[in-house]
Formats: structure tokens, sequence, C-alpha cells
């Protein structure tokens, strides 16, 4: 775990500025960390020297061809999402945390380009998902998260 | 049911020796023992980097479950029903998934909730026993996730959950350590330190009866033994000035009272600051039990009991380095 160095905590800031509209002073008052396989961070600004920190605050993106933003940043950042917004259906909703991708339809996605975009339900910001060209929703919720909700 | 309780027909009973001790601990022997074998409340908290209480109470009510606020912590609230249509006697609600509610024993939210004047403005906090995370989730949330909030624990198998239950609930201010606490390295001194220590978890047989199947006096030796390296070495850590709150979720006088009061022979500059939370009233430590006696100021430590006050039993010193 090591801060990242200023041009991938640039490339993070920068992408989840143009793609989602999150300003970047909401990330001021703490810092980026990287971990193995391009895991991003974001954590306090200080942290203690020892014992060494095996983890350090929430898991926000993984750097990959893209950035990838993780659920845990939109559940706890969403209302700061000014686009690629894509609402959920009860029914929908409900089969997404069970771990299964969607087939959506055209009007339900007009408002999002495909990419990585933030799900809602109701006024609630749920996960990270990856809409498609046709309206395929893939899942990215990770496997060990996947459950069946009962009350919505 | 709690897959942990087995139905009322099959409870166990208490070893005899248990029962004494009872009778030489409180003047309601009987009603403790009930009140530990009588089903346990469901509560969680409202968690604050996500939502606030109004918003959350809502939603629950609007799913049909039947919410009672607790008199001394507005975030806090007991399920008295979920709605009689769910598919399950527990139903997962999306609150839960989502971090916004963390399903919390009443008692556990205490030791956090005494913290809370300190933690509002503290730069660095140590939770020395945190995994499974609920009251360190807690310690963020009142912290407002600023500052630095050390999130320890010493079982590598329990880190996980801690993991899961930080990041859950948006904490962004912790670091998660994996070490020894009796083994912390020396130079750094924090200025509020929460001990939850490992203890026979006595205060919890509501959720877990089962743990009067393994209750054996002679182990109350040995986590006190753990318990007395673990409170010095926390006091050792805290900065002039500081606060130590030291809580364990047991009912024997070995893992609490002793144990302070062997940090009061061993330490100087040791204080003992009351516990007081609006809206609840805790009882005194105790000075004597059996044909042990204490350092009378353990009497401002502070107890929670099932028959009293309907939450698991609990134990709190607030221990200042002056």
């Amino acid at each position: 775990m090591m801060i990242c160095p200023d041009d991938i905590r640039s490339r993070v800031v920068g992408y989840l500025m143009q793609r989602f509209g999150m300003r970047e002073s909401l990330w001021q008052d703490y810092e980026f960390y990287q971990s193995s396989r391009g895991r991003i961070h974001l954590g306090p600004c200080e942290l203690p020297d020892r014992p060494k920190p095996d983890s350090v605050g929430c898991l926000i993106a993984r750097l990959q061809r893209t950035v990838k933003p993780s659920s845990a940043l939109f559940q706890l950042f969403g209302q700061y999402v000014q686009r690629e917004i894509l609402n959920l259906d009860r029914d929908q909703t409900q089969r997404y945390l069970a771990g299964e991708s969607l087939v959506l339809a055209t009007d339900q996605i007009a408002d999002c380009r495909p990419g990585f975009v933030m799900l809602r339900y109701d006024v609630l910001p749920l996960a990270c998902g990856l809409l498609r060209e046709g309206g395929q929703l893939e899942n990215q919720l990770p496997r060990a998260s996947w459950c069946r909700v009962d009350l919505l | 049911m709690d897959r942990n309780r087995p139905d009322n027909n099959r409870l166990p009973t208490f070893p005899q020796r248990m029962t004494e001790r009872y009778h030489a601990l409180v003047s309601e022997p009987q009603a403790l023992s009930r009140a530990l074998l009588s089903p346990p409340r469901k509560s969680f908290r409202v968690n604050r980097l996500k939502t606030d209480p109004d918003s959350a109470q809502a939603r629950m009510e609007n799913y049909g479950c039947r919410l009672e606020p607790v008199p001394w912590y507005a975030d806090a609230f007991v399920i008295a029903d979920y709605p009689p249509d769910s598919p399950r006697s527990e139903p997962l609600m999306l609150p839960q998934v989502l971090g916004h509610i963390h399903m919390q024993e009443l008692a556990s939210m205490l030791p956090p909730l005494t913290l809370s004047n300190e933690l509002g403005n503290a730069e660095r906090v140590l939770d020395a026993c945190a995994a499974p995370g609920s009251k360190s989730t807690q310690i963020a949330s009142l912290m407002a996730n600023r500052g630095l909030l050390v999130a320890n624990d010493k079982q590598f198998g329990r880190i996980r959950a801690l993991k899961f239950n930080l990041e859950r609930q948006g904490v962004l201010n912790a670091a998660i350590t994996n070490h020894d606490l009796r083994h912390w390295p020396s130079g750094q001194h924090y200025p509020v330190i929460l001990l939850d220590a490992p203890c026979s978890a006595e205060g919890t047989l509501r959720k877990n009866p089962h743990l009067l199947l393994r209750w054996n006096e002679s182990l109350l030796e040995g986590h006190r033994s753990l318990q007395t390296q673990l409170i010095l070495r926390a006091y050792d850590l805290l900065s002039p000035g500081g606060v130590l709150l030291y809580s364990t979720c047991s009912l024997a006088p070995e893992e609490n009272e002793a144990v302070v009061d062997t940090l009061l022979r061993e330490r100087e500059h040791v204080t003992i600051e009351p516990i007081q939370v609006d809206g609840i009233t805790l009882s005194p430590g105790v000075t004597a039990f059996e044909n042990h006696r204490f350092d009378d100021r353990v009497a401002a430590c502070a107890r929670a009991w099932p028959h009293l006050h309907n939450i698991d039993g609990f134990f709190m010193a607030r221990i200042r380095k002056s």
C-alpha cells in the first residue's frame, strides 16, 4: 500500500470528473493509495509508520485499460454523481444485487453512454454497472457480495 | 430463529458455580439468569456516514418494520417486529446491504458513545481489538470520517470481516493493522484508545446460550491474564491526558474490575472517570466479589445488566492518563 503517484491520482480524479461530474474537491481531505493489481484506495492523509497497515480506507477504483470505479465509491459519494446514472426498478435491483446481469430497454438507458454507470434504486446509489451497446448491463459486483435482498 | 440459539426446551442450564457467582454479584440472581436466557432484541445503528436517523427510520417503517427508539442513543433503534409477510424471520434489508444501518447489539454501542466528545475532534484513535468492526465503524461515524482510526486486530482470520464492514459502511479514515497489541511498537501515542478486550462473552448468553456449555471458572483466569497485559500496554500507548476505554462483554469481576485494579496498582497517574450516558443509568463497578476486594476507585466503572437494562451484560472503564 503506497501513496499514488501524481499521474495515477490525476488519471483517477480526471476520469471521475469527466465521466461522472464528480468534482475534485470531494477528495481534498483524503489521500489516494495504490495497492496490488491496480487497486486504488481513498484513505486518511496520515498513516501509522508501524505496524504497517494491511489495508487503508475504501477501495474506490481499479486501474485497468480504463478506470473502473467501485460500488463502494458510488455508495458513499453517489449523491455527487451528476451523469451516467441508471435507475433500476425493484425487480431489476433485486436481480442485480443477486449477481445477475440485465438487459435493459432502450428508453431506460437513454441518458447513459456505454461504459461504467452508477446504478440507483429510488434515491439510493446502489453499485457500479457496465453498460454495453444495446442495453446489456454487466454485473460488476464481487461474487462475495451477491445477496438476495428481501426488503427494498 | 437465530442459528446460535437452540429452542427453549433445549436451552442449557447454568452450572452450579455460575449460579453461586450471580448470588454474590447481584441482589436478584434469578432475574439475571432469566434475562440471560431470554431471546435477544434485534437492534441496529444508523450509519451517519451514509444517511441520517430520520431517513433510515422512515425507510424501515415503510417496509412495515415496527421500530422502538432507544432513549439513550438517537442513532439506535430496536426492531420490535419485522413485517409479518417477510419471506424470512430476519429478512435482509437494502439499508443493511448498502451500509446505511448496521445490526449491532445495544450494549456494544456504549463504548464509542461514551467517547463521543473525544472522537468528535480526535486526530488519532486506536481501536486495539477491532474485529469484526461494529465499534470501529461507529467510531468512524462519530469522527465523521476525519483524522486517523487505526483499526487493529491480532487475529488474521477476523481481519477479512473487519475490512468488509469498514468498506460496507464507507469508512475512509481507517488503517487496518494485524498486530498483537502486547508487542505494539513503542514511540507512538494515541489520545483515544478503545480496548474492547477478548473475553468469556458471558454477557452475551442471550445471543449465544451455547457458551454455557463450555463455561468454566478456570477459563476466566486465562482471560484475566491476557486482559491485564493488554490494558497495561494500551495504557502505555496513551498520550498524556488521553482516554482509554476498556470494555468487555463479560459479567465476571475477574475480567473487569480485577483488571482495572491491577492497572491502578501497576501504573501511575491513572484516573478512573465516571461514565455517564444520558437516558440510561448504568450500575457501578463492584468493589468486592466473594473473597476479593478491589480498589475503591473501580466503583467509577460502569456495568450494564441484562435484567436491569435489557441489553447484553457489559462492563466499561473510562481511564484517563493524567
